[in-house]
């Protein structure tokens, strides 16, 4: 009896040896390959990028330009200050176009319409396009603040 | 002669297989519903796949997974390869002709019931195929890096992202990376000739040996003998396609006698050598009058004016965009489980209500709005 129950003790520890180091040992493997897999990013910081002189931009004007990962912002004088829009859809992420007679941004993929401001106006869009800040120095130079990549 | 008997032991010796265990095993007796086209499209995917195989290993002699020669890559062997428009072509089109024999073949299933006890696992095995050969139209097209290929891939992943919990993960980790770009070019080219491969001949596997296991599903109206050639109206008919009967196994030598089978080798398999040789035909015709084309190069600053999809895609397409965000991205996510879970659903619905087959109606609108959508997005 006790010979036996030594035996079951036995076999129940080594299966949870063998248990406990099949775990850890493809446990560990396992993190490895997910890390590997994970692309792993820093946090962007952001930085002021120079776009215009605030001459150049006259009440009603705009210009495009690039954002460091080389998407399109669009930068409105509305009268009342400036505005920097990214064109980026807040649906799915398409690339919105700014259609001047009509006087909104339209997004191809899923019919989405945003006014001048950015707000949406219809279509599946869940949000506003993303704005970005921007600032005039001393010298009339606008400076848009973007996020580096 | 001596040397032929040394071979023949050579070879027994080493492949000590037993024929008479292999001929039990290719000659599963097959019920006569068999017999009609509808019924055996379940055989033409695996055949598909296998052309997809062949002709997508030779494409990946010439394509190179990387930015800026991707585009360049594809329109080389479309233009410059001898035949590289052929085996091109004919990659694409059977990829899309395998969508939608799937389809075909899962609406045959889900309209004979035959998902129904004891066959849920290998229903959600099928749905697992099906998805996995959407996800394997996705990424091969995006590997063209033409600009519908750039802009699903955005969409795409965007859509990856809302998933609840995991979507930033997942989508991160299927672009490798915040934007798409070369990583996700990789990643695509790795999953559509590495990873989704593996997966599919896994299921395919598995939904084969289930099959076998549970046999094929008997009909009601297998006992009415030999069919007729073409759809029966019996089988458009509510309520009888809805029962059926045990699979192969359990029948008993009464039951047997009321279903009459025959042998998979040679009958059945020569009906899909048959089906094989029509899908070669006419894969070959595709070729010939709809050739693989090349669109604009991807552009990630301009999405397109008119940008769609793949047609299997036109549903979700046009649900995206009739519904909210939210409601566009979660409710494509249900239908989905829903698909996959469906054999569960079902038998709940036929304890509730037990004599209604509310499942064949289900299964009715669900088609036809998926129709109805699809039409929709390609005439509008
Ligand atoms: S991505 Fe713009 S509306 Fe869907």
């Amino acid at each position: 009896m006790a010979e036996n129950e030594k035996q079951t003790r036995r076999s129940f520890l080594s299966r949870l040896w063998m248990g406990a180091g099949l775990f850890l040992s493809y446990g560990t493997a396992a993190f490895y390959g997910f890390s590997f897999l994970s692309p792993r990013f820093r946090k962007p910081q952001p930085r002021r990028i120079l776009v215009a002189s605030a001459d150049k931009l006259p009440p009603g004007a705009s210009t495009t330009f690039k954002d460091l990962s080389g998407r399109k912002i669009v930068l409105v004088n509305s009268g009342g200050g400036f505005i920097a829009l990214s064109t980026t859809c807040t649906h799915l992420g398409c690339t919105t176009y700014w259609e001047p007679e009509k006087s909104h941004f339209f997004c191809p993929c899923h019919n989405g319409y945003f006014d001048v401001n950015g707000n949406v106006v219809s279509g599946p869009p869940p949000r506003p396009l993303d704005k970005f800040e921007v600032f005039v120095d001393e010298n009339d130079n606008v400076f848009v603040e973007v996020k580096e990549v | 002669m001596p040397t032929t008997q040394a071979m023949r032991t050579w070879l027994k010796e080493s492949f000590p297989l037993d024929l008479d265990v292999l001929k039990e095993m290719s000659s599963e007796p097959i019920p006569y519903h068999l017999k009609r086209w509808w019924f055996a499209v379940g055989g033409t995917p695996l055949y598909l796949f296998m052309i997809q195989a062949v002709t997508g290993i030779m494409l990946t002699f010439y394509y190179v997974p990387e930015p800026a020669e991707a585009y360049n890559s594809v329109a080389r062997i479309t233009n410059e390869v001898p035949f590289g428009w052929y085996l091109r072509s004919i990659h694409k089109w059977s990829a899309n002709l395998m969508v939608a024999a799937v389809i075909l073949h899962m609406l045959r299933v889900f309209f004979t019931a035959a998902y129904r006890k004891p066959r849920e696992f290998n229903w959600m095995i099928g749905a697992g195929l099906l998805l996995t050969s959407c996800v394997f139209g996705f990424t091969g097209y995006s590997l063209i890096y033409e600009q519908i290929s750039y802009w699903a891939a955005v969409v795409g992943t965007n859509i990856a992202e809302a998933t609840p919990l995991i979507g930033g993960w997942l989508a991160n980790f299927a672009r490798g990376g915040p934007e798409v770009g070369a990583n996700t070019l990789t990643r695509f080219f790795v999953f559509h000739i590495g990873v989704l491969p593996t997966v599919m001949v896994i299921l395919l596997v598995l939904h084969v040996v289930q099959i076998r296991l549970h046999g094929v599903t008997r009909l009601r109206f297998d006992e009415r003998g030999e069919p007729g050639v073409g759809l029966s109206i019996s089988v458009s008919a509510p309520v009888t396609p809805m029962e059926f009967h045990e699979g192969a196994q359990g029948v008993s030598r009464r039951k047997q006698e009321e279903h009459p089978t025959f042998p998979f080798y040679p009958d059945h398999f020569y009906t899909e050598l048959i089906i094989g040789l029509v899908l070669t035909f006419l894969l070959t015709i595709l070729a010939l009058v709809a050739p693989a084309t090349m669109g604009e190069p991807a552009n990630p600053l301009v999405t397109p004016e008119h940008i769609k999809p793949e047609w299997y895609f036109y549903a979700t397409f046009r649900w995206l965009k009739l519904t909210s965000f939210t409601i566009g991205v979660v409710g494509t996510m249900i239908f989905v489980l829903m698909f996959i879970f469906w054999p569960f659903i079902d038998r709940w619905l036929v304890r509730r209500y037990p004599t209604r087959e509310i499942s064949f109606w289900v299964g009715v609108a669900g088609f036809a709005v998926y129709m109805i959508f699809t039409l929709w997005e390609a005439f509008v």
